[in-house]
């Protein structure tokens, strides 16, 4: 028999170059080779293979690099906006200067409208309200020059506030300071709220009593004294829960001395800030301390 | 065995041995596929998902936008000129609309160019490629990049069709000067959007994708215009318009965009704008956050800025008899223009040409001011000295000690002596002298925080020369410190960034406009009117020589070997900064060696600039304090004169001023000596 791979001679060559298999082979590749040609068929195969397996490959590459970052510098400015938004709402929740600037870090302004200004401006104490701006002059400034909005800011040494009353164009209109004596003055009607217990604020530190004592004490002055050393007693009346206990603050500014008046709210331990005449305080201190040791957190009246 | 026979055996074996390697190439290629396909970017559906990133946009004053960053702006494809879609695919891929992703014949022929001719590289990528390439991959010169270019290639062909694939391709093509896609590119260069665009221009933009930066027609015309021929050439070979029509365009020179456009001549504007949004928010947010930036910019006048600037610099150019060419250093300028009632800068010219050389004068040079810094050593001692504009002086020869150092000796400009002169007088002329001796008296702290309450900012060293501009200051400081002065001492910090919002306009950011006064308004008045004997009749007496006659006040400034020349001037509402010099600090001289002083050559740019800027504004003057009053008076003695002579200086004097009469001896202020004491009138040694 004739080996397949070594035909003996050229005859046997000769039948086999022209034999109908490869005749058909050779047909059956050159048609492969133009149909690929004219056809694209193994691009388009590929191609369609590709198709199939895109789900399960990497969102790699330049698109989705850029894509990736679009997202990212969205949610940066989601973060800057939510925090904004937050504190804008915080801001409209507060219901006085004082609590403002509580509020306020150092580098940050709000903007106020122009309402909510004159809600908190009403809400000063006559004398705090005319230091600070001539009602007549905030007047014209909202009938004439059409004040839009309100930008408020700490002062640089950050113990006061700066109020910038704007127009439609952010130009300002007038600016008003508010220093840190106006902002105690409007401490004392507007009563700041903090959500923390009153050893968190180291200037009650050793002069925080019970409030029953406290009360029954405040009850058994002159009604001179009561006033001066409690002069918005309402506020704490507006306060929901019981207040436990009530801290007298260790400094002295402008005649006045900050009180705290420490309720629970369900199980939220909130402060109540007020501020006394220093020598109405200052009697009531007396008795206090006449009678009765300081209580830690949790003595208070139940 | 006959020789045929074994010479047909060795054929049949060697014809084995390809079969073989055939076999193992096919298989090795199918293993290739395979893993060049494991980490094959995924191909995003749909595919216009690539212009879903919202552009940063930056807007004028007026409201018209002047810059997109990042995003696209995409429109589909029956909004693009037909001649384009033509001249793209005769261009970058003939057989567009009949292979599919791959030119076959054409990467054959590359390839063989590629490996068989040395020194030659033949590229072969489809406009399938292309879009693969641009939204894929880097840029590295691979094979294993180039296969897998193929392979997504072969992908979006089979996923999108044609129409899909061409229109996701024009729409993202980079075509220079910071335009990206077709639409921006008609709009950038053409001021037209895509669909009007000609056979011509079509042309010009379709040969751009080769070489943006080689080919941009702003720079070099002649280029971009054989490119644009080898473009009709190929629409008329691939039969897509008549070689005479290709010659008929090719004839007609396109015309660009006017001016350059808005976001060229506002560049150097621009990318202060955008350092500071980068410094506010970070690059990532600024470039694919979609802010929508609202600037203080007016394009009228960043338009008239920047013709002021190239035309004051076409004349200096022939005065320094400047030859253009590669490796000279021409001079430069600078302009910035400030709203002095609100800060607002309203223009910014930061150098001769922004796409020669981006480097903003106008904010990051730190050029000496010269004689432009005496407003400040003139306005303390007004404030702690208790002078006044008539109060007189002598220009003569001074020496101050320095402890630790040589006495400082400063020399007048013109190298001489007048003597005895009023204050007003000492700065209209700005006599260097006097303001040494002014300096002597105050201290070098008090010219510091003087100028600190005006807005400067740089670094400024505490030493008496501080007075005649020893210290480096941008031309944006100036004009923010010379607008306080307009203000009569109110202080509004310049700012060129008004509101920023996010894409679904949310507020990020809004400059509150706020004054601060920092200096007397007396005193800044009385500064004011001395000020505006500068421009009247001291040493920018050519703004009025070129015929502006609005009520304006400035100072101009040269240094040490002409190398800085200043005006920084200012009208009630605006206020602009001019500087002229050599970025490598060469003295500016004429072709006679004469100097170029302030007064020469950076106040007639302010004069052209202002004069457009203010062009149908009313005559407006600077308010007046109503503790001013005015007196003429004598301008060597200070003494008041019954009658204006010709000779006769008005000055402004405030609450408790008195000047002598007329026959007086001379006037109250004391005469002020060396040492920085007060000395009795009319010791001085002045000439």
């Amino acid at each position: 028999m004739t080996a397949w791979d070594t035909p003996p001679h050229l005859g046997e060559y000769a039948r086999r170059l022209f034999s109908l298999r490869l005749a058909l082979l050779g047909l059956l590749c050159c048609a492969l080779v133009l149909s690929e040609l004219r056809l694209d068929w193994a691009e388009r195969l590929l191609g369609a293979y590709l198709v199939t397996t895109n789900p399960w490959r990497p969102e790699s590459g330049l698109i989705w690099e850029v894509g990736r970052r679009a997202r990212s510098a969205h949610q940066t400015l989601d973060r800057i906006l939510s925090d904004r938004i937050a504190f804008q709402r915080e801001a409209r929740e507060a219901n006085g200067f004082n609590d403002l600037a509580e509020r306020l870090e150092p580098e940050q302004g709000v903007m106020l409208s122009a309402e909510h200004f004159r809600r908190l401006y009403l809400a000063l104490p006559e004398e705090a309200a005319r230091e600070m701006a001539s009602p007549f002059r905030l007047l014209e400034i909202f009938g004439r020059h059409q004040c839009d909005r309100v930008y408020l800011k700490k002062t640089p040494d950050r113990d006061g506030l700066i109020l910038y009353l704007l127009n439609r164009e952010n130009r300002v209109l007038e600016s008003l300071e508010i220093s840190p004596r106006l902002l105690r003055l409007s401490l004392a009607t507007e009563g700041s709220y903090r959500d923390q217990r009153l050893e968190q604020d180291p200037s009650f530190a050793g002069r925080i009593y019970p409030a029953d004592r406290f009360f029954s004490i405040l009850a058994s002055l002159p009604d001179e004294l009561r006033r001066a050393a409690v002069p918005y007693p309402n506020r704490l009346l507006e306060v929901q829960g019981t207040i436990l206990r009530v801290g007298i603050g260790n400094e002295v500014a402008d005649g006045v001395i900050r009180l705290g008046f420490e309720a629970l709210e369900g199980e939220r331990p909130r402060v109540v800030l007020m501020q006394g005449q220093e020598w109405a305080v200052w009697q009531l201190h007396q008795r206090l301390e006449a009678g009765l040791k300081p209580v830690a957190a949790g003595e208070g009246r139940s | 065995m006959s020789p045929g026979v074994r010479w047909l055996r060795r054929l049949a074996a060697l014809c084995y041995l390809l079969l073989i390697l055939g076999g193992i190439g096919a298989l090795a290629a199918t293993g290739l596929i395979f893993w060049a396909i494991r980490d094959l970017p995924q191909v995003p559906s749909p595919l216009g998902r690539i212009i879903e990133t919202p552009p940063t946009e930056i807007f004028a004053a007026s409201g018209e936008r002047v810059m997109l960053i990042g995003g696209r702006e995409a429109v589909p494809l029956n909004q693009v000129a037909p001649s384009f879609i033509q001249a793209v695919i005769a261009t970058e891929d003939h057989r567009f609309w009949t292979h599919h992703g791959v030119d076959k014949l054409r990467t054959l022929k590359a390839l063989w160019i590629t490996l068989f001719q040395r020194g030659r590289i033949q590229g072969a990528s489809t406009i399938t490629q292309q879009l693969a390439k641009n939204l894929f991959f880097s840029f590295e010169r691979t094979w294993m990049r180039k296969f897998r270019e193929m392979l997504v290639a072969l992908q979006i062909e089979s996923q999108y069709d044609k129409r899909e694939i061409l229109e996701a391709y024009v729409n993202q093509i980079p075509f220079g000067a910071r335009a990206y896609g077709i639409e921006q590119a008609a709009r950038i260069y053409f001021d037209k959007p895509a669909s009007a665009l000609t056979l011509g221009e079509s042309a010009l933009l379709a040969g751009l994708p080769k070489s943006p930066t080689r080919y941009n027609p702003y720079r070099h015309m002649d280029r971009a215009r054989q490119r644009q021929q080898v473009v009709l050439q190929r629409m008329a070979a691939t039969g897509y318009i008549s070689a005479a029509q290709a010659e008929a365009e090719a004839a007609v020179p396109p015309t660009l965009r006017r001016g350059e456009d808005h976001l060229r001549s506002g560049s150097y504007f621009i990318d202060h704008v955008v350092r500071d949004l980068e410094a506010r928010y970070g690059p990532e947010v600024v470039y694919h956050g979609g802010l929508q930036v609202t600037t203080t910019l007016d394009p009228h006048l960043q338009q008239m800025a920047l013709e002021a600037v190239h035309e004051g610099l076409a004349q200096l150019d022939e005065v320094l008899g400047a030859t253009e060419g590669p490796g000279q250093d021409p001079v430069q300028a600078a302009l910035v223009a400030v709203e002095t009632q609100t800060g607002a800068v309203r223009a910014m010219v930061g150098g001769r040409a922004y796409h020669e050389t981006e480097y903003n004068r106008a904010v990051h040079n730190q050029r000496l001011p010269g004689s432009g810094f005496k407003p400040f050593v003139y306005y303390s001692a007004l404030d702690i000295l208790g002078l006044h504009p008539a109060s007189a002086v002598v220009d003569r020869p001074v020496s101050i000690p320095v402890v630790g150092a040589a006495d400082w000796r400063p020399r007048n400009f013109e190298g001489r002596h007048q003597g005895r002169m009023i204050l007003k007088r000492a700065l209209m002329r700005s006599v260097n002298s006097v303001a040494a001796q002014l300096v002597a008296q105050v201290g070098p702290q008090a010219v510091i925080q003087t100028a600190r309450r005006c807005g400067i900012t740089s670094d400024l060293a505490p030493v008496y020369s501080v007075a005649l501009g020893t210290s480096g200051v941008s031309p944006l400081e100036m004009a923010g410190a010379f607008s306080t002065l307009a203000t009569g001492g109110v202080r509004h910090a310049p700012f060129w960034i008004r509101r920023v919002e996010d894409a679904r306009g949310r507020i990020l950011d809004e400059h509150i406009v706020s004054g601060e006064r920092t200096l007397d308004p007396v005193r800044t008045y009385q500064l004011v009117d001395m000020m505006r004997g500068v421009v009247d009749q001291g040493t920018a007496a050519v703004v009025r020589r070129k015929g502006f006659t609005l009520p304006a006040a400035g100072k101009t400034g040269t240094t040490n070997d002409y190398r800085d020349a200043w005006f920084t001037g200012f009208t009630p509402t605006l206020c602009a900064s001019v500087w002229i010099g050599y970025d490598q600090q060469r003295p500016l001289r004429d072709a006679r060696g004469a100097g170029i002083t302030g007064g020469r050559g950076a106040a007639p740019i302010w004069t052209d600039f202002m004069r457009r800027a203010t062009e149908g504004e009313p005559a407006r003057d600077f308010t007046v304090p109503e503790q001013i009053r005015f007196e003429l008076v004598d301008p060597i003695e200070g003494a008041r004169l019954s009658v204006a002579g010709p000779h006769a200086v008005r000055v402004a004097l405030g609450p408790g001023q008195h000047v002598s009469a007329s026959d007086a001896p001379a006037a109250t202020p004391p005469v002020l000596d060396d040492e920085g004491g007060e000395g009795e009138p009319g010791s001085s040694d002045g000439t």
